[in-house]
């Protein structure tokens, strides 16, 4: 047995002969064991992109909001919670908040529904009475009660909710979300 | 591109560092022996790849844990290939963390100057034992979170300290959120930041000393690129091999049911490289010992590895003295090997010897099994995981629970064929199913129908070994006018031209308990059967209407479509008779029957000689019997099993 000390002995060592061969396979295999991790690690990570969401088509997709009791025909938009299922990774809610929207009754009784995210930047927009307009409390994105923007901050309309009474006096709704910041209506 | 390069080697001097990496010279050249340490920073640098992306998945709370486990194992992609990844590479890198260890004794390359590499090297296998501790709670299921209950009882055994240790690391008297929670920084954050660090340390004392290099005559030396490096390339190679090979085999790494303090979990074991560990506490003299020296515990838990780890660090300073050398490799082998007898010892006896203790074991191992698959597939199916938790799953679920409470009130009368080997006493008795075979249900099963109708005096036989005071009205029933009526009209239902009409009959009545494989009430052959229950009226004669002595309100589809179970018909054939068969053999016949036999099944006449257990059993467990015995429990729909890891 020797034993080299000195970390001079670097430059003294003759170094054999390098072959090109033996450099090419030491970058492959160097290669693979790096990227085998890394392929199923990036497959992993990419798991939202990749995995399709199962959408469950039991339903017709509309929810019950509330009464028709609730509104006064050409009275002021209200704010309603909008509950249902939902799977969030792992959990399954039978019941849990969605979303919010808002229902406006006309004078001739027909309801209009808002969904609340504002389609600038998904805030939550508030109804301001004294406006009587909707504004958002991010950017200030406003909007008359028939939904136009009337300003140029966000680059739509509220969006419209498929509406339907039901039993008289029940008011559904097809709740859904838009993506924001696009001027056309994108479903999520 | 080369001025660009030169302007960065200017900026930075990285040719130097370059330089000093690569060309590393290797005295009596490159060797397989070297490889160790690099296989080990390769391990490491693979277990922060897929340490990163589970962490991306993983929720460290007691109701969230063992959830999103289970969504990396089963849901996500390439899921549990990563967390199979992660795990067996843990087990590989004790594995070279040994072989590692023996090669600097055997090579002596401990000795001075690299004492202080040694010392680093060992708190660096401190860091990843701690590493592998931490992580097998995590995924908080039954076989972690027994196994690190046990890990952290041993440190509340430490003298003086340890209880207060032990509530630090738990976050508090009793596991709970904060256990995870700081496991979870641990395993995450605070150690593999410690490992970084002195890795970082062990490799730069590591270079400074240049390699320990055993050069035999003749050879010529090397350099660390391309020849050294080619060789850690082709271990690692080797090493990522087994690990893949592992992970695919054994379909990543294992899942058991949900972590419960209530549900004792008799297969708890730690990781394979503590197992002589547990073993030696195992030992009666060591526990002997522990109370002579009044340390307890935590003399054969935390003393003795403790001396034997020191007789290890010390090994630099053991070397000065003659024979030092050879004392420390006998010290390694030794220690090794004796830690090599226990862990053998102890896996033998659990996986093959034939005795109590090992068939307990591995009776345990199967059910962690089968409630493990349970639970996802109680997941999987359309209630998902409430936001309560997966554990509620298993706790709720009648097949799981079901048959854990007959064993402990129902069995010793109700034995079954298969189990009179357990109890000294006759049984009662009909043996109505066997918890070990939960699936099967004997009671209300179309046989069991057939064997009431035509054979009550045998089917019954079991009832003459009740003595006391239920004895009178065993005979009673024994002697009673089911049994007459078994005996004289048997041979009519029995006869070939009525067998339609017998079978009709039985699938009338088992169609009232609502099993998943029961006809509709409204097909021909059960609607036949209620004719034949109401009239007597066979094909070939006729036997004594059982609406005669019996109260039956039928079951029907119900006519608005709202429920998926059938509902009671408007009218009843018969009333106010007993024994009641409405909802024969369906989970309320059978927690009328369990909770309240007398009631239900015998009125203010009749004769019963069942002890009521309503006042034995809580609401919960009399629902979970019932519904086992009724079959009322989630099955997987064919064709949609998966594997059960």
């Amino acid at each position: 047995m020797t034993e080299t000390h000195s970390p001079d002995a670097t430059e003294q060592a003759n170094p054999p002969r390098r072959n090109f061969l033996v450099k090419f396979v030491a970058v492959l295999v160097g290669g693979v064991i790096t990227a085998v991790p890394l392929v199923f690690g990036g497959g992993f990570i990419l798991n939202p992109l990749l995995k399709k969401k199962s959408s469950d088509e039991d339903s017709d997709g509309f929810t019950f909001i509330g009464s028709t009791n609730s509104l006064l025909p050409g009275g002021p938009p209200r704010s309603y919670k909008v509950t249902g299922a939902k799977q969030d990774a792992w959990t399954t809610y039978s019941e849990t908040a969605i979303g919010a929207v808002y229902l406006k009754m006309d004078e001739d009784r027909s309801v209009t529904a808002f969904n609340a995210s504002c389609p600038h930047l998904g805030c939550t927009v508030n109804y301001k009475s004294d406006a009587n307009a909707f504004i958002c409390p991010c950017h200030d994105s406003s909007f008359s009660l028939d939904g136009e923007r009337s300003n140029e901050i966000p680059p739509r309309g509220l969006d419209t909710l498929n509406v339907e009474v039901r039993n008289d006096n029940e008011i559904w709704v097809k709740f859904e979300n838009f993506r924001a910041g696009t001027a056309e209506k994108i479903p999520v | 591109m080369k001025r660009l390069l030169d302007w960065l080697d200017h900026r930075t001097g990285y040719r130097d560092l370059m330089h000093e990496a690569l060309n590393e010279p290797i005295p009596g050249g490159a060797k397989w022996r070297y490889v160790w340490g690099s296989t080990l920073t390769f391990t490491f640098f693979v277990q922060v790849i897929t340490g990163f992306c589970l962490w991306m998945a993983y929720s460290p709370s007691a109701t969230t844990a063992w959830e999103s486990v289970y969504f990396i194992q089963h849901q996500m992609v390439f899921g549990w290939v990563v967390r199979g990844i992660h795990h067996f590479a843990a087990q590989a890198m004790m594995i070279l963390l040994i072989l590692h260890l023996m090669q600097v004794v055997i090579d002596g390359a401990y000795r001075a100057p690299r004492e202080v590499n040694f010392w680093l090297g060992l708190v660096l296998m401190q860091i990843v034992m701690f590493l592998g501790l931490t992580g097998y709670l995590l995924p908080w299921d039954q076989k972690g979170y027994y196994a690190t209950r046990v890990a952290t009882e041993i440190m509340g055994s430490a003298p003086f300290v340890g209880p207060w240790i032990q509530q630090l690391v738990q976050g508090g008297p009793s596991y709970g959120n904060h256990t995870l929670t700081r496991f979870f920084a641990l395993h995450a954050g605070v150690l593999p930041a410690l490992l970084v660090m002195f890795l970082g340390l062990h490799i730069y004392v590591f270079r400074r000393h240049a390699l320990h290099a055993i050069k035999n005559e003749g050879e010529e030396d090397g350099v660390f690129w391309p020849d050294q490096i080619l060789k850690d390339g082709v271990a690692c190679l080797a090493v990522l091999a087994a690990i893949m090979g592992a992970t695919l085999y054994w379909h990543g790494a294992e899942l058991t049911a949900p972590a419960n303090p209530a549900e004792a979990y008799s297969a708890a074991r730690p990781e394979w490289y503590y197992l002589f560990l547990f073993k030696f506490l195992q030992f009666e003299f060591v526990s002997q010992w522990g109370e002579a020296t009044h340390l307890g515990e935590a003399l054969g838990a935390i003393v003795i590895p403790g001396v034997l780890f020191t007789i290890l660090a010390l090994m630099p300073i053991t070397a000065y003295f003659k024979w030092g050398h050879r004392f420390n490799v006998a010290y390694l082998w030794s220690v090794l090997g004796i830690a090599g007898v226990l862990t053998g010892m102890a896996y033998y006896e659990d996986w093959y010897a034939d005795t109590p203790e090992g068939r307990d074991f591995r009776q345990a191992v199967e059910e962690a099994h089968r409630d493990g698959a349970r639970t996802v597939a109680l997941a999987e199916s359309k209630t998902g995981i409430p936001p309560s938790g997966a554990a509620l799953l298993l706790a709720n679920d009648p097949l799981t629970q079901g048959p854990k409470i007959f064993e402990q009130y129902c069995l010793s009368c109700h034995q079954t064929e298969s189990r009179f080997d357990d109890f000294s006493e006759a049984p009662q008795a009909p043996g109505l199913a066997d918890p070990h075979i939960r699936d099967q249900i004997d009671f209300g099963s179309r046989d069991w129908i057939r064997s009431v109708l035509t054979d009550f005096g045998g089917h019954f036989a079991a009832l003459a070994n009740i003595e006391g005071n239920r004895g009178e009205a065993a005979e009673a029933i024994l002697e009673g006018s089911m049994k007459d009526w078994s005996d004289s009209n048997a041979e009519t239902l029995t006869a070939p031209e009525n067998a339609d009409d017998y079978e009709a009959l039985v699938e009338f009545l088992y169609t009232q308990s609502q099993r998943p494989d029961a006809l509709s009430p409204e097909s021909e052959v059960v609607l036949r059967g209620m004719e034949i229950f109401t009239t007597g009226e066979l094909t070939n004669g006729s036997v004594d209407a059982c609406v005669d002595c019996h109260s039956m309100h039928p079951v029907v589809v119900d006519p608005t479509g709202l429920s998926d179970r059938w509902i009671l018909a408007d009218e009843a054939l018969s009333e106010d008779l007993q024994p009641v068969l409405t909802g024969y053999g369906g989970t309320e016949w059978v927690l009328q029957m369990v909770a309240d036999p007398q009631a239900h099944y015998a009125g203010e006449y009749g004769n019963n000689a069942m002890p009521g257990f309503a006042d034995q059993m809580t609401h919960q467990e009399l629902e979970m019997v019932s519904k086992w015995l009724a079959e009322d429990f989630y099955v997987v729909p064919a064709g949609e099993e998966t594997e059960s890891h």
